[in-house]
């Protein structure tokens, strides 16, 4: 979804900048071929509609009155998708490692509750407008991090994670660092 | 706790032993003074009425026949007595340690299936048959030999504990071992 809203932003700004670049011929009393000129204000009302659309299915609440309105949206917009890649990229993460355990029933547990913090993860990424904030560093570094969380050292980073996902926070506080194993994938 | 029954035993025998001369002087057509020969009936009986409650304090339905048949229940209940306290000694030990850990939802959690687990230990160490075979070393070595256990290596000892010891077992599996902590005392 992220890598869709640049190009049709971009598509907006290209069709509008062929439209008045056909006005600016007309204002200059130069022919302009009416076709292509409709084509192109075509072409922007299509851009407009698709981000519109766009940021509607982002932020249902969002309206804007100017192009600076709209690059603020633009850029709450981009927010959001960055904050569901990251949520998306945690979950791959999630499901790259596995858990080690001397004790087969352990190893279970802690598979439940890896596959119900990767639910919570993508589910909050379907939700409209922004997931909740995810703290601490990027995906591949997070596990580690999480897991050097402590109380009350860390009151807060826990608390924003146990508020915004509740299933990932007893992942975590149930995992052990050395419980944790992701495999390396070495070229042949 | 099989000195609650040898005092009792051993007056049995003993006022026996005396009554048994007793009749051996009246064999032998010798006077015995009858007050001395009740009294050692009545402290014959007592004892034998001290053995038998004790008896059914300890196995409710056993009934016995003869000497030989209050011999071997005398020696199951030796053996369930012995094993009454050694889960009872678990108990204790299990109530002496205590958790640590990074989180406080943990500790809380690891906890309750501590309690859940001495709880266990309490109601098989009370009143009843033989309670099911812990398998493993005394209860001061009991956690760390526990901790150590490994699937598939130690399936039968793993076995025994899950099946006669199901929250017992749920601890362990939950807890590693630098999790648990058991406070030493001093002398000052």
């Amino acid at each position: 979804m992220g890598t869709l809203w640049p190009h049709t932003h971009d598509s907006l700004d290209n069709s509008v900048a062929q439209f008045s670049d056909s006005l600016a011929k007309l204002k200059a009393a130069q022919s302009v071929d009416l076709a292509e000129v409709t084509e192109q204000l075509k072409s922007a009302l299509e851009a407009v509609r698709n981000l519109r659309s766009l940021a509607a299915s982002v932020l249902p609440a969002a309206t804007w009155q100017s192009r600076e309105g709209f690059d603020a949206v633009v850029a709450q917009v981009q927010e959001v998708f960055d904050a569901r890649a990251r949520l998306l990229a945690l979950a791959a993460e999630l499901e790259r490692g596995s858990v080690v355990h001397r004790r087969a029933a352990r190893v279970e547990q802690m598979n439940q509750l890896r596959e119900q913090a990767i639910l919570e993860l993508r589910a909050q990424t379907e939700i409209a407008g922004a997931p909740p904030r995810l703290p601490g560093p990027e995906p591949e570094r997070w596990i580690e991090w999480a897991c050097g969380l402590k109380e009350p050292e860390d009151t807060e980073s826990l608390k924003a994670l146990r508020e915004g996902f509740a299933q990932l926070d007893e992942f975590v506080a149930n995992l052990e660092p050395d419980m944790w194993v992701v495999s390396t994938e070495t070229p042949v | 706790m099989s000195s609650m029954w040898q005092p009792a035993y051993a007056s049995l025998d003993e006022a026996l032993t005396h009554l048994s001369d007793s009749v051996d002087k009246l064999r032998a057509a010798k006077s015995v003074d009858v007050a001395e020969v009740v009294e050692q009936l009545a402290t014959a009986a007592e004892a034998a009425r001290n053995l038998r409650s004790f008896v059914a304090s300890i196995l409710p339905d056993a009934t016995w026949q003869n000497r030989e048949d209050l011999d071997g229940i005398l020696k199951h209940i030796h053996r369930v007595l012995g094993a009454r306290s050694r889960l009872e000694a678990l108990a204790v030990e299990l109530e002496r340690g205590s958790i640590v850990h990074r989180r406080a939802v943990r500790v809380s959690h690891l906890t309750e299936l501590r309690d859940l687990a001495v709880q266990e230990l309490r109601s098989h160490a009370g009143p009843g048959e033989m309670p099911p075979s812990l398998p493993g070393p005394e209860a001061d070595q009991w956690i760390e030999w526990a901790c150590g256990l490994k699937e598939p290596e130690d399936a039968e000892a793993l076995e025994t504990l899950r099946s006669g010891f199901a929250q017992l077992d749920n601890f362990i599996v939950n807890l590693e071992p630098g999790m648990w902590k058991v406070k030493t005392e001093t002398p000052v």
